[in-house]
């Protein structure tokens, strides 16, 4: 009884105030990593807010570094009509998700976070911010350039370039979003201005299979936007992907109107 | 694996079934015993009423509990079933297994178990290890636990262990078991003097002194930014202790008992640093037609985790006693409170409570048979009131992050109190046999329910879509509910129950009626049919009808009809239950 008495009473850490922030550098400084956040929301959601005001905190500080895409999958009791995406419900599903999932959650670079028997890709708000350094600090196997034109249709050239010697498959995903989107929000009222919002796939969900690259690949698509989108909100993110678990490789965006937001 | 478990699952059912005397075998001094549990549901989509997907075409939660004991050892097992659970439960809760196994061995003053183990140390304030199948909870620890009574009036516990947080499918673990991050230690010690002196003991007093101490290990598996220039400085070791003492003589009972823990940032509390604590008083009273108890109890930030960025109902170490009453009657029940722990105030529920003041009073009597008051055969009341408010919260100053993570949070004087009523409900029961064949209970009931606190939103009719003339939007839900039972029993072998109950309120989806009609024959078979009805938001009806037999220590019961989104609570813990509608199979057997 003693001995327990004695490894229990010292068993408590207390940290002193002076002791509990630990500053940190952007390491690297700078990175051409664009990490892909998707965050998986509803306009039921009570703490998705709370969520979205963590994912801007990091947008602002990363602007360079971080693309956020906010994904409201169809058929979960959080998520409401005006938002509701089957894709996006598709997208939950791969990662773990179900009609029970509970918002908010999001993937950073849809990475396994957990081992191969007990996956763990879906990730609470308050770990993003971890995760997305961690991710940041590496370098991207091959970087993702877009350029936006518009005659008749919207075209969107995607420039890939390797910048290591790529063995796996890859796949390009193409998306639609839209930011500026005011609607109802769970304890925010029917004022909310949402943003990041995925509309549609532009080259279907999982995108079009590249097979391996080796060196300077472009890709052009051509799209149309349904009237129901406001085009000068809206913009165009293309993820490189590894095509057998899905994990980012690179991800990029660019505005179709006058800023990205 | 999953199909061989669902075999073996099916030729042990069967087995049951059909045998159950058998399995009931007494040889060399050992005995097996069991208990086997399923509920199922085939659902149906009904949007009207918000019943869309499910985890599948049918789904269920089935259980089979094993155990062998000895004069000196027991084991068991449970298997889990609940690859495709019932609608509600967390996403990770689903999966398959053996998540409890353990070996006890009793020896005169000396028991060990090694294996899962549920526990709880006084009120359970700093540790309990239970399970509620309802609610979706287990959080056992699985490691060993040691018990000592070297003495009359001493007893010592230790234990130690990894808690379960749901399932893990890996075959590499093929029992079934995901563990928390860290691990889980304490120690309990409690003395009843009263064994000690003769005077105490013929004096009918009985005096019980108890301390406690646990600690989590949680090495820092995520790192913790505030923002992006600091990340926070975690304590691998949380230490939390209790003491309490409790009194009783003859029919007095009086229990104080008091809380601590240290620093514990988690997702709870918002990452901050300032220690919890809890305590309570409770004074009882209760003698052959008479009862009282009266109970006062102050928390803050007692939210203990064995996983700091956990949430839901998983690694929870502690338990909060509730200190509303769970209501068994369906419109009494319809805005149940959850006990706050204590979690941050946030972007979006700035009402979030950093923790409460509860108070909780009851009195009972019964007045004689043949008395005026008491009538033929008695007549009982009961007046039952609760009262819970926020504590005084005043944020600190931020720090270098420009945020409250890392500092102490908040202050809070220990006697001051917030602005903000929680919950309030203040109610009059009776209970009356009229005749010999019967009977009646009526109950009337007034409840304010602070929807922004414990459900994280404010209501608001014109928003939802609502037509009806409700108040304007707002946090607290007002009700005035009137309920009346009747039961008639007119021979031995039939029984009938009838409920009307009615819910006012101006706020949230407004009046609710109930009636449910039961006829049990038998005592073996029961029928029942009910309808809920939403007189003014949504005008929908939730209508059941149920079977239910037993025979022996076998119980089925099969029921078609809608529930409604809600709150499942069970002991101030609640769970969402979302809207379903189907056919629902419920059977259990024990042997």
């Amino acid at each position: 009884m003693f001995v327990t008495a004695v490894v229990l009473f010292t068993a408590c850490d207390v940290v002193l105030e002076e002791d509990r922030l630990i500053p940190v550098k952007l390491e690297p400084e700078t990175s051409e990593r664009k990490v892909l956040l998707v965050e998986f929301t509803g306009q039921n959601c009570v703490n998705c807010p709370t969520a979205a005001a963590e994912a801007n905190m990091l947008l602002n500080g990363l602007p360079d570094n971080l693309i956020v895409v906010a994904m409201h999958p169809a058929g979960l009791g959080f998520v409401r009509e005006q938002l509701a995406s089957e894709e996006a419900m598709e997208y939950l599903r791969e990662f773990g998700g179900s009609v029970s999932t509970a918002l908010p959650t999001g993937l950073i670079n849809c990475c396994n976070f957990g081992s191969s028997s007990n996956e763990s890709y879906l990730q609470g708000y308050s770990l993003w911010s971890g995760l997305i350094l961690k991710e940041r600090a590496k370098a991207p196997d091959c970087l993702v350039d877009l350029t936006y034109s518009k005659e008749d249709k919207h075209q969107v050239l995607v420039t890939l370039t390797p910048k290591v010697n790529m063995s796996y498959d890859v796949s390009l995903q193409l998306w639609l979003l839209e930011n500026n989107i005011q609607g109802f929000q769970a304890s925010k009222g029917n004022q909310y201005v949402h943003n990041h919002i995925f509309r549609k796939s532009i080259n279907s969900l999982w995108g079009e299979e590249l097979g391996v690259i080796s060196g300077l690949t472009t890709k052009e698509y051509s799209f149309d936007i349904e009237s129901k989108y406001e085009e000068k909100n809206c913009s165009v993110v293309a993820v490189l992907i590894k095509t057998d678990t899905k994990e980012v490789v690179q991800a990029s965006e660019i505005a179709l109107g006058e800023v990205l937001h | 694996m999953i199909k061989q478990l669902k075999s073996i699952i099916g030729i042990l059912c069967v087995g049951l079934l059909m045998f159950p005397t058998i399995a009931k075998a007494d040889g060399g001094g050992v005995t097996l015993k069991g208990n086997f549990q399923t509920e199922a549901l085939v659902g149906q989509v009904d949007s009207v009423i918000g019943a869309t997907e499910y985890n599948g075409p049918f789904v269920s939660n089935s259980y089979l509990d094993l155990s062998l004991a000895s004069q000196y050892v027991t084991a068991g097992a449970r298997l889990e079933l609940l690859h495709c659970p019932l609608p509600g439960f967390e996403p990770n809760f689903a999966g398959g297994g053996l998540p409890n196994i353990y070996v006890t061995g009793k020896y005169k003053w000396f028991e060990a178990t090694v294996g899962n183990v549920y526990d709880q140390f006084g009120s359970g304030f700093i540790f309990r290890a239970y399970e509620d199948r309802p609610l979706g909870v287990d959080n056992s620890l699985r490691g060993a636990r040691v018990v000592f009574t070297p003495y009359k009036g001493i007893r010592f516990k230790a234990l130690g262990g990894m808690q379960r947080k749901y399932f893990n499918y890996g075959m590499s673990n093929a029992f079934g078991f995901d563990y928390s991050q860290g691990a889980v230690m304490g120690a309990d010690l409690e003395l009843n003097i009263n064994e000690w002196s003769k005077a105490m003991q013929d004096g009918g007093y009985n005096l019980l002194f108890g301390a406690s101490y646990v600690s989590k290990y949680e090495p820092n598996h995520a790192d913790i930014y505030p923002n992006l220039f600091y990340k926070l400085n975690l304590p691998k070791f949380v230490g939390a202790g209790d003491v309490r003492v409790r009194f009783q003589k003859g029919g007095w009972n009086a229990l104080v008992e008091y809380a601590y823990k240290a620093n514990d940032p988690s997702a709870d509390n918002g990452y901050i640093y300032k220690p919890g604590q809890v305590a309570m008083i409770s004074l009882a009273y209760s003698q052959r037609g008479m009862s009282f108890i009266v109970q006062a109890k102050r928390s803050e930030n007692m939210s203990f985790r064995s996983d700091r960025t956990g949430a839901g109902l998983s690694g929870n170490i502690n338990h909060m006693p509730a200190f509303s009453m769970t209501h068994t009657y369906a419109l009494a029940a319809m805005y149940p409170y959850a006990t706050q722990y204590g979690t941050a105030p946030t972007v979006s529920n700035p009402h979030a409570a950093r923790g409460e003041w509860a108070f909780q009073a009851e009195a009972r009597y019964t007045f004689k048979r043949k008395t005026p008051m008491g009538g033929k055969y008695g007549t009982s009341f009961r007046l039952n009131g609760t009262y819970i408010r926020g504590i005084k919260a005043d944020p600190v100053e931020m720090n270098a992050s420009g945020t409250l993570q890392g500092t102490e949070g908040y202050t809070s004087p220990f006697f001051a109190m917030g602005d903000e009523t929680y919950y309030l409900d203040v109610h009059l029961e009776f209970s009356k046999k009229i005749t010999k064949t019967f009977s009646m209970t009526a109950l009337y009931m007034f409840q304010q329910y602070n929807q922004a606190v414990v459900e994280g939103h404010g209501w608001n009719a014109a928003e939802e879509g609502y037509g009806f003339k409700a108040s304007k939007p707002g946090n607290i839900v007002n009700s005035n509910i009137a309920i009346v039972e009747l039961k008639y029993k007119p021979s031995k072998n039939i029984g009938m129950r009838g409920e009307l109950q009615y819910l006012h309120t101006r706020q949230d989806r407004g009046q609710w009626i109930y009636a449910l009609y039961e006829i049990s024959l038998f005592q073996q078979a029961m029928i029942e049919v009910s309808d809920l009805y939403n007189i003014d938001a949504t005008k929908q009806h939730y209508y059941k009808v149920a079977a239910t037999y037993n025979w022996g220590t076998h119980r089925v019961q099969l029921s078609y009809g809608r529930t409604r989104a809600g709150y499942n609570c069970s002991g101030g813990v609640c769970r969402y239950v979302p809207a379903s509608k189907g056919l629902a199979l419920s059977y259990s057997v024990s042997f």
